[in-house]
């Protein structure tokens, strides 16, 4: 057993983390990412690839119900932690890991999960009248054993409702409209004759699209667990292709319970300085979206250093500034994209690092700050637009959106 | 005999050497893996120690660990056929690179073969986006095939120029007509659009929006355990087999002073590697529709005219 158990911790040492933001998350989560970076443990992007869900911040609202619905889709081995203000945060993640190679929990943990789908899956869904239904709460996952009919009988099927829809199922279908299938379906044993629905899901409607074409319409939501994503954010967008054709938006976080722990978190930095790092959190999130992890990983040792007053930052600050202003690979996919104001994309992390260049230099504080109503203006400017253009025009709303706009207290 | 989608032996096709082949490329698929760990210690300011660069062998053990999962309603069969495909693909495409003089899989039309299991990744992912019936799959689908609308002719006419010098399809014969000019020096902007095309269908680095985080994932997004290991594996043993090949075609095969043929070969080989998984350090991504107008108005336009320039000097 030495072997196997030795196998195991080595196989573990390195747990992948999905990390989820609740209100006042900033504290917790500058933690996580730090240690991610330092030790080497990778922030993935969805439950798939996660061995570890790490909340930050506190749940409120539907959000709980959310995360135990994403612990679900955690393959396992699997463990997680809880994380609230700036304590405790390594020992936590490091008891985590302990529990990954704990075959004995980890068994405990196959039983429970076993156990309760065998339950649910006796669940009589004959009386549900699914036709007059709304159906865009909710999340179907299949139990651990397939059904071969599962297309027609959907005993076997565990439904969990979801009160917030989610971005890694893919299966959320609120604002599908169910279509009549020609033919009723002999077996459905319950109210489902009127529908076309393999496995309970509503087929996709066809719409023109803007190049009149008709192609099939996803409801989509994004958020509110998504990497390098604003705190709590939901967008549900209406995709054709991967363009946005509409977009609906919510915050399910307390952005003011943010903002005030963001002051906590800057509270013992000069004002200058707390800009600067706000500004290269921000950049953080866009390069990621960007896909240029050499680049956010070197704009999260200067907001770390930052944060810490520690090693040569001006330096390392000119060093990144230059290599990010001088890549002209990602001028050219970022120009175009609009945001709001009279600032692409590519203007805005320019400014970010300007300002944030200026403000360590010189202690000057910027001038012009990020507009507060970003939520509002986010729709519009998200319509017509591909996924990976969406993304990047969240991502320059980083500062309004996740609270981190906060004037320092000596300007207020 | 030139007959597409045949594959004429012209020898007999060694069988310890086609059972060694997907040892082969695992082995310079973890090579790529391992300097591809180094590459992110650097940049996230770790050192590089020895527990860094065992990063994929314990990576490779916990993806053993991790249990299979599924997603509802999927379409099992492709998804899974997607996956291996991504891997087999690659094996087949190691087959008729030439090593030593001869390949494993002797062929008078390897180049054609090679870009024809190339080809097979265009099914394999987005088979794997598809069938895992989930959105963001299904969008990291649609974006290799753009991709692939963007690298693929480039490529294959970079191909054929690499076949025009040696006036033949077979990598051997390719390589040996490299003698006193490396093919590299002849034809400079075959050789970068080659590289940039390795990058582009391995969706690795720039290339990687197929897979990318903007879209949680994309076609990888729902795999996990053994079925994401076999993927991973395959889109580093594609980097490889790249690699590996560029040597007949571009770099002189085993050609070089002093040491032996194969160890010159490894050698060339491993520094393309190392330079195709150090794209992933250096650039951002590049999004399939506006790769696609450089891919059409830039690269296509310099691959003819390298072809051309090579055509009128070899004849």
């Amino acid at each position: 057993m030495g072997l196997t158990d030795g196998l195991r911790r080595f196989a573990t040492a390195r747990p992948h983390l999905l990390v989820v933001e609740g209100t006042a998350s900033v504290r917790p989560r500058l933690a996580v990412e730090r240690f991610a970076r330092e030790q080497g443990w990778p922030l993935v992007d969805g439950p798939a690839d996660a061995d570890i869900l790490v909340v930050a911040g506190r749940l409120e609202g539907p959000l709980p119900e959310y995360v135990d619905r994403l612990w679900e889709q955690l393959p396992g081995p699997r463990a997680r932690v809880h994380l609230r203000g700036d304590d405790g945060s390594t020992r936590a993640l490091l008891g985590a890991r302990r529990i990954l190679a704990d075959i004995g929990y980890q068994r405990a943990d196959i039983r429970r999960t076993t156990r309760r789908d065998a339950d649910m899956g006796g669940m009589d869904m004959g009386g549900m009248d699914m036709g007059g239904m709304d159906m865009s709460g909710m999340t179907m996952e299949p139990a651990d054993t397939p059904d071969p009919h599962a297309g027609r009988d959907m005993s076997g099927m565990t439904m969990e409702p979801a009160d917030t829809p989610d971005p890694h199922a893919g299966h959320d279908m609120s604002g599908m409209t169910m279509e009549p299938a020609d033919t009723p379906d002999p077996h459905a044993g319950h109210d489902m004759s009127g529908m076309d629905m393999p496995a309970g899901l509503a087929m996709a409607e066809r719409a023109p699209d803007r190049d009149g074409l008709k192609l099939d319409v996803l409801t989509v939501p994004w958020g509110p667990v998504l990497t390098w994503w604003p705190a709590g954010l939901v967008v549900t967008t209406v995709l054709q292709g991967d363009v946005v054709q509409e977009a609906r938006v919510e915050q399910l976080v307390d952005v003011d319970a943010n903002r005030a722990e963001w002051r906590e978190a800057l509270a013992d930095l000069e004002p200058a300085v707390a800009a600067a790092v706000v500004r290269l959190d921000a950049l953080v999130r866009l390069l990621a979206v960007a896909g240029w992890d050499g680049a956010r990983l070197q704009s999260q040792q200067v907001r770390d250093a930052l944060l810490s007053s520690t090693g040569d930052v001006a330096v390392q600050l000119h060093r990144l500034s230059r290599k990010v202003l001088r890549s002209r690979t990602l001028r050219q996919m970022t120009t175009g994209v609009r945001t709001t104001r009279e600032e692409d994309v590519a203007a805005r992390y320019r400014r970010w690092l300007d300002e944030a260049v200026v403000a360590v230099d010189s202690g000057n504080l910027p001038a012009t700050a990020d507009e507060p109503h970003a939520v509002h203006l986010l729709p519009a400017l998200l319509i017509g637009s591909d996924v990976a253009a969406a993304r990047l025009i969240v991502a320059t709303l980083e500062l309004a959106l996740s609270g981190a706009d906060v004037r320092p207290v000596a300007s207020v | 005999m030139l007959t597409f989608g045949l594959l004429p032996v012209s020898d007999q096709v060694s069988v310890v050497g086609a059972l060694l082949l997907p040892v082969l490329l695992a082995g310079l698929a973890v090579v790529a893996a391992v300097a591809s760990t180094g590459f992110a210690a650097v940049a996230a300011g770790r050192r590089v120690t020895t527990i860094e660069l065992v990063g994929p062998l314990r990576e490779g053990l916990r993806l053993l660990l991790v249990r299979r999962r599924t997603t509802l309603h999927p379409d099992a069969l492709l998804w899974r056929i997607g996956g291996a495909t991504v891997f087999v693909s690659a094996v087949l495409a190691l087959a008729v690179v030439p090593i030593g003089d001869r390949a494993v899989v002797p062929s008078a039309v390897g180049i054609v073969w090679f870009n024809a299991v190339e080809a097979l990744l265009w099914a394999a992912l987005w088979l794997t986006g598809w069938g895992a019936n989930s959105a963001t799959g299904l969008v990291g689908g649609y974006r290799f095939l753009a991709l692939s609308l963007a690298y693929e002719l480039p490529f294959m006419l970079v191909l054929i120029t690499a076949g025009i010098r040696g006036a033949s399809l077979d990598p051997v014969v390719v390589a040996q007509s490299q003698t006193g000019l490396w093919s590299v020096v002849l034809m400079p902007v075959a050789f970068v659009v080659y590289l940039v095309s390795a990058v582009a269908f391995s969706f690795w680095g720039p290339f990687s929006q197929p897979a990318a985080g903007d879209a949680a994932g994309g076609v990888l997004a729902e795999l996990s355990g053994v079925d994401r290991l076999v993927v991973v594996l395959g889109r580093y043993g594609w980097l490889a087999a790249s690699a590996a090949m560029s040597v007949p075609l571009f770099l002189g095969g085993g050609s070089g002073p002093v040491l032996p043929d194969l160890a010159w070969q490894l050698f060339k080989t491993l520094v393309v590697l190392l330079a195709l998984v150090a794209a992933r350090w250096r650039w951002p991504l590049v999004r399939a529709e506006r790769f696609a107008e450089i891919a059409w108005l830039v690269l296509l336009p310099a691959v003819l005219l390298q072809a051309l320039v090579v055509a009128v000097i070899v004849l």
